[in-house]
């Protein structure tokens, strides 16, 4: 094939030639080459250098940042553990009152004092308050930060799924009979004197009333059912916090 | 101001230096290589 060259072409080619030539003279440009790479090199490894010490010192930051929000969450979750133990309490309290009002109405003892106590706490029930602040700041800052894959998801178990349920279980159980069946009946049957004093209005139509042995009987099962879930909540919560104290110790 | 801008300033520094540096070295390799051919001459 004929191939017709350009006058600046030849020009480059006869120019690049004379300069091989030249620097081939003394192997030059073998030298020239070989320092080239030698520093092409150099500059590679400071790359490398500052990129591995850049990744270290986020490693270490991050590492620092789970540590922190792994003793804020501890804190929540102590937190929690107290508050279930207290609502427990309560309603262990509460359910034995029922019982002991149940047992009272159905053998129709005599109307005393002490019952517009034992009324009142038959009707306390309390509300789950549960703190998930730092699970919200580790959410923000991504679930990730957790490196431990076992203790990252038993805590997403805890606040994605053991918390939200026992919080749905526990207001749907009261919220069922709450506005419908409790407030009509208290209102019915009592007058509120003292903010911990429910005084009965006429203590012959309580007793005769089943509707409202029922609807006590049914509020008993309610805090016993109540309980046990809160219970099983406790025993979760301390699990997560006994995997988050052993991650601390370790660091 | 995070450490990758920082990797990023470091690379570009050393990227100049590198280019500099070449250029200086080839045209000091020239210069002398114009030197040896006129001495030869």
């Amino acid at each position: 094939m004929y191939f017709r060259k350009s006058q600046p072409s030849i020009i480059m080619l006869s120019f690049f030639r004379k300069i091989r030539k030249q620097l081939a003279a003394d192997n030059k440009p073998l030298k020239y080459m070989r320092y080239a790479i030698g520093e092409i090199l150099l500059v590679v490894i400071g790359i490398l250098l500052a990129l591995q010490i850049n990744t270290w010192n986020e490693d270490r930051k991050s590492s620092v940042r789970e540590m922190k929000l792994l003793a804020e969450l501890r804190t929540n979750l102590q937190i929690n553990v107290k508050n279930l133990e207290n609502d427990i309490e309560s309603q262990v309290k509460s359910a034995a009152t029922i019982d002991y009002l149940i047992e009272h109405l159905a053998n129709r003892r005599p109307y005393k004092d002490s019952l517009k106590h034992y009324f009142y706490d038959a009707d306390y029930a309390p509300d789950v308050v549960l703190s998930a602040s730092a699970f919200e700041t580790l959410k923000s800052a991504g679930l990730e930060l957790i490196k431990t894959d076992s203790l990252r998801s038993a805590i997403i178990n805890l606040f994605g799924i053991d918390y939200p349920t026992l919080m749905q279980e526990t207001r749907r159980l009261e919220d069922q009979v709450w506005a419908v069946t409790i407030v009509p009946l208290v209102q019915k049957h009592f007058r509120i004197e003292n903010i911990d004093q429910y005084v009965v209005n006429d203590y012959m139509a309580l007793l005769d009333d089943k509707e409202f042995t029922n609807m006590l009987s049914f509020r008993g099962s309610l805090r016993k059912i109540s309980t046990v879930q809160k219970m099983k909540a406790v025993e979760q919560t301390q699990e997560v916090l006994s995997l988050i104290d052993k991650e601390l110790e370790n660091e | 101001m995070n450490g990758m801008d920082i990797v990023m300033v470091i690379a570009i520094i050393l990227f100049a230096r590198l280019g500099s540096r070449l250029v200086y070295r080839y045209i000091k390799m020239k210069k002398e290589n114009d030197k040896d051919t006129s001495k030869k001459e």
